[in-house]
């Protein structure tokens, strides 16, 4: 008995690092993929004032997309190897996209309170935006058995009127996981990550 | 003038508007794709340019924009700006530089250089330095070989065959221009047989096929410093800077290198701009240039010294002493031959208006407004020196169609038609006209005669389209866009000129001197500077500032009954009188409207110097212009051509995105609720705490206990030996809340009071053991 209980024990901690293994982490895409293609984003000049009209808009990244999805993917991995009842759920919580999606929304609502979220810069022209904020999600995924930082970057790209983009924001978050641990904290560095870009958002958006 | 011959300046670009014009099906070749892949960065271009100015702290140019400057595909100075508006003029910049190095990549592909596409703009950047870095270590090459008396005609030759290299920016163009330079260096005065040992084997008379070139014409006596054309179809031909010898104590201006202009050259440029008078008279803006001709004509050409003399003018338009008789008079405001000052005077700006007409004596000492316009038309350098003992024949009038009839346009006539959109011109000095004529284009304009200094303008804008009748057409903007590019770089290759006075000095021959951008052939690059700009101010206010002119002057069904033999080529229609090349390099915004005679004087100040700081293409005047006018409330003409930001981009132009299904539940779900999952964000908290924690462990403990006492008391029989499916009972979990775990039963809240023992042997569940 209780060898089995050091191996739940142990497999429960294992599970807290959410992505040990399982599916292979998404590819980072340029955050303008398939959003706009007059230019890269990389060429989009950073932390540059930005005046923006109303009504505004955010759209979402394919990274965002892929992210959202390779945590779905992750779990549904988990879900067949490990019993419903042996689930991570702190790990779960931790890395749910819902927290990141909430909180993204409760920071951009206390800049622009009638803020829409829009398929694409398309559909923001088409609605009458005025001003459109593009969110991109790059993650530098936890390794294992190799680097055990993980990092999360949160890149707000503004877009005016004529949807060119104006300017970059970004915040970063970081955190090193002990080598056994039922905490990741990605919330608490989601949290970092964004009260940075909001900071900027302060500071240079009118 | 030294050795040019216009001819192909001149004529160049009536054959691309004819060209342009033309379509073809066919496979999309290596130039159709280049030029699709310019045109997309001309637009993304555009819409980068087209962002309003915003002000900001002193910015320092990228380095795509400081390369831009140096190849003379950009004017930009540090300036005021927003950050914004510093990196949207580098980007588009870097753009420019990508045009740069791909318009030319088709040439440059059939000589063996692969103009990568896969290089970032800053990767970029450096690459076409380090390739215009050996192409001036060439060229000083080719100066010392010149300076040891090597025949130029070798020299020639080797610095053609690297002028094919020059535009193409890759590594073997580095190489082949250092290889280049290198032979020139090893070649002594008695290698004299051009073609053979290790010339490079170029035909030194290639053709200039559409190539504007600004070269000494056949009948011209050639200098040491022949100018080999070179196949282009898209920029003016790469010249060779010819470096201007001049001997110590010798007037600085007098090129040794190049001759007077012939009577024969003079000649020839008279029968081209009168084969261009027979030809394309009817073309919109011509009349513009023509006046532009006239003045370079006769201020190199003129049949007398009293065409070519240029007085002091003061601002009211009285004469004072000659220009050649010493130092700026007081009260001087311009300086002009006698005609262009009788129509410069109440100008304005009288000191533009000469110079635009071609009148460079402001120039000998420049006010500092005139500076930077002066750097160009300075390149005519002093007329005394150059063509004061040739002259030509005189210019013949010029040929205007109206209604379908022909009217002699002497060019008193013509430079009062020509500024009468600018405001310039009043009623009576329309007397210069024929009165034919003036009935004529009152017929055209549907007015009195009385009445023509006014009404004439929309039938100058129309081409002189009859009233009521469509424009005759408009460029393209691919079209502008070149004549634009041609320009800036004849401008810098102007600039680019070099002279040295020999010291005698074995060791360091040649002694760089100033200024030297004011004759000879760089004066040439100074004529293509001007006319090139003159039809990129033509299109530019015909296609960029009239854009409903140019959507309705799409080409008809009918052709024009005043032209019926001509082709029914779009036509742009007539500004004749278009600023040369007005672009603010951080501005976006086009320069404002000339001023009415209403305004202000204070206006017309701020009018005049924004304007004069376009043309100069003093980017940081022209912004300091600009900011003046809209800081004075635009004086009535910026609200005219300063609207918002169009916005460029439609619906259309923007990727429809693919199917984001995931997003759309996690993102736009919460953006629908209202309150945006606070509520699920704190429960998502909650399933983090240190409680949730513990108790998560708790459970697994809990289900371990459980297990272990299902198994001792043999109800596991079924349960695989050595991995496999765990069987575990799922009673009592409610795991998939996220939420803090329910309290186990056999638990209280806190750590369990049983504490397991550690294993004793390998687990038999999943084969790993953990000792």
């Amino acid at each position: 008995m209780g060898v089995i209980t050091r191996i739940l024990a142990a497999l429960a901690a294992t599970l807290a690092l959410g992505a040990c293994n399982g599916p292979p982490p998404p590819a980072q895409v340029d955050a303008f993929t398939g959003i706009y293609n007059r230019s890269p984003s990389s060429a989009v000049p950073v932390d540059a004032p930005v005046t923006m009209g109303q009504p505004v808009a955010f759209v979402t990244t394919d990274n965002v997309e892929h992210h959202i999805g390779y945590n779905k993917d992750a779990w549904a991995y988990w879900n067949k190897m490990v019993p419903t009842s042996l689930e991570n759920t702190v790990a779960m919580a931790d890395t749910d996209p819902t927290y990141f999606s909430a909180k993204l929304i409760q920071m951009l609502r206390r800049h622009w309170p009638n803020i829409q979220n829009m398929h694409d810069l398309r559909e923001a022209k088409a609605a009458g935006m005025q001003g459109v904020i593009v969110v991109d999600l790059r993650w530098k995924y936890f390794e294992p058995y190799g680097d055990r930082t993980y990092k999360i970057d949160i890149d707000l790209y503004f877009f005016d009127a004529s949807m060119t983009p104006v300017s970059k924001m970004n915040g970063h978050g970081e955190y090193t996981l002990p080598m056994i641990t039922t905490d990741g904290r990605v919330q608490k560095t989601t949290d970092a990550a964004l009260a940075q870009v909001d900071a900027k958002i302060t500071a240079l958006v009118h | 003038m030294g050795s040019i011959n216009l001819r192909k300046v001149l004529l160049w670009p009536a054959l691309v508007v004819g060209v342009a014009t033309a379509t073809a099906v066919h496979a999309e070749t290596c130039d159709d794709q280049v030029r699709r892949e310019i045109s997309e960065m001309r637009r993304q271009q555009t819409e980068l340019r087209s962002q309003p100015y915003e002000d900001g702290p002193i910015q320092e140019l990228g380095q795509c924009t400081q390369q831009a400057v140096r190849l003379g595909l950009a004017f930009a100075a540090r300036g005021p700006a927003s950050e914004k508006t510093a990196a949207n003029e580098e980007l588009a910049n870097c753009l420019q530089l990508r045009i740069a190095a791909i318009s030319e990549s088709c040439s440059c592909r059939k000589l063996g250089a692969d103009i990568g596409r896969d290089l970032d703009m800053q990767g970029l950047a450096g690459q076409m330095q380090d390739v215009g870095s050996a192409y001036q270590r060439m060229t000083q090459a080719a100066e010392r070989a010149r300076q040891r008396a090597i025949q130029n005609p070798l020299i020639q030759q080797y610095v053609a065959e690297a002028e094919k290299f020059r535009q193409c920016y890759d590594r073997l163009s580095i190489n082949t221009l250092d290889g280049i330079a290198k032979k020139l260096d090893a070649i002594d005065p008695g290698d004299s047989t051009a073609s053979t040992g290790g010339a490079p084997t170029v035909n030194a008379q290639l053709p200039g096929t559409n190539a504007p070139t600004v070269a000494a014409p056949p009948t011209a006596a050639r200098g040491p410093s022949v100018n080999v054309p070179t196949p282009s179809n898209t920029a003016p031909t790469v010249n060779t800077p010819p470096v201007n010898i001049v001997t110590p104590g010798a007037p600085a201006a007098v090129p040794t290198t190049a001759s007077s202009p012939s009577a024969g050259n003079c000649t020839d440029l008279r029968n081209d701009i009168a084969a261009m008078d027979a030809q394309s008279n009817a073309m919109p803006g011509y009349i513009g240039m023509r006046v532009q001709l006239a003045s370079l004509y006769n201020s190199l050409c003129g049949s007398s010294p009293a065409q070519r003399t240029q007085y002091w003018y003061t601002a009211d338009g009285r004469q004072l002493q000659p220009v050649s008789a010493g130092a700026r008079p007081a009260g001087a405001a311009y300086a002009a031959t006698a005609d262009i000052g009788a129509q410069c005077a109440g100008s304005a700006n009288p000191s533009m208006c000469a110079l635009a007409a071609g009148a460079f004596g402001n120039c000998q000492t420049p006010p500092s407004d005139l500076q930077q316009a002066c750097a160009v038309p300075g390149g005519y350098g002093d007329p005394a020196n150059t063509v004061a003992a040739t002259g030509g024949p005189p210019l013949p009038d010029a040929q205007l169609t109206v209604g379908g009839k022909s009217y002699d346009v002497s060019d008193g006539c013509a430079q009062v038609l020509a500024r009468i959109s600018d405001g310039y011109a009043t009623n009576a000095q329309l007397n210069s006209c024929s009165g034919a004529l003036l009935d004529a284009l009152a017929q055209a304009a549907g007015a009195a005669r009385s009445a023509l200094a006014t009404a004439l303008g929309p039938v100058l804008q129309h081409g002189f389209a009859p009233a009521g009748a469509p424009p005759m057409g408009g460029f393209s903007a691919a079209f502008c866009q070149q004549m634009e590019n041609n320009a800036q770089i004849c401008k810098t290759r102007q600039n680019n000129m070099v002279s040295c006075i020999p010291t005698g000095n074995a060791q360091q021959p040649c002694a760089p001197q100033d200024n030297t951008s004011t004759s000879g052939q760089a004066g040439a690059f100074g004529d293509c500077y001007q006319l090139y700009s003159r039809f990129a101010g033509m299109c530019r206010m015909n296609v960029n500032q009239r854009p409903q002119i140019a959507a309705a002057s799409a080409p008809r069904t009918s052709a024009p009954t005043a032209q019926p033999a001509k082709p029914a080529t779009p036509r742009p229609t007539v500004n004749p009188s278009a600023p040369a090349s007005p672009k603010p390099t951080a501005n976006a915004a086009p320069p404002p409207a000339p001023a009415q005679p209403q305004m202000s004087p204070q206006c017309q100040q701020l009018v005049s110097n924004y304007v004069a700081a376009a043309q100069a293409n003093d980017g940081t005047r022209a912004l300091a212009g600009y900011n003046a006018l809209k800081g004075a409330g635009g004086c009535g003409v910026l609200a005219k051509v300063d609207r918002p930001p169009p916005v460029v981009s439609s619906v259309d132009d923007l990727p429809s995105r693919g199917a984001t299904p995931l997003s759309d539940q996690v993102i736009g779900g919460c953006a629908r609720a209202q309150d945006g999952c606070a509520a699920q964000a704190r429960q998502l908290q909650a399933g983090t705490s240190p409680a949730a924690q513990a108790a998560m462990i708790g459970n697994a403990i809990g289900i371990g206990l459980q297990l272990g006492g299902m198994m001792a008391n043999g109800m596991a029989a079924g349960m695989p030996q050595g991995g496999g499916n765990v069987a575990v009972p799922s009673g009592g979990s409610n795991m998939n809340s996220i939420g803090n775990r329910p309290l186990q039963s056999t638990y209280g809240q806190g750590a369990p009071t049983y504490q397991p023992r550690p294993p004793t042997s390998p687990s038999t569940i999943t084969g790993i053991g953990t000792h």
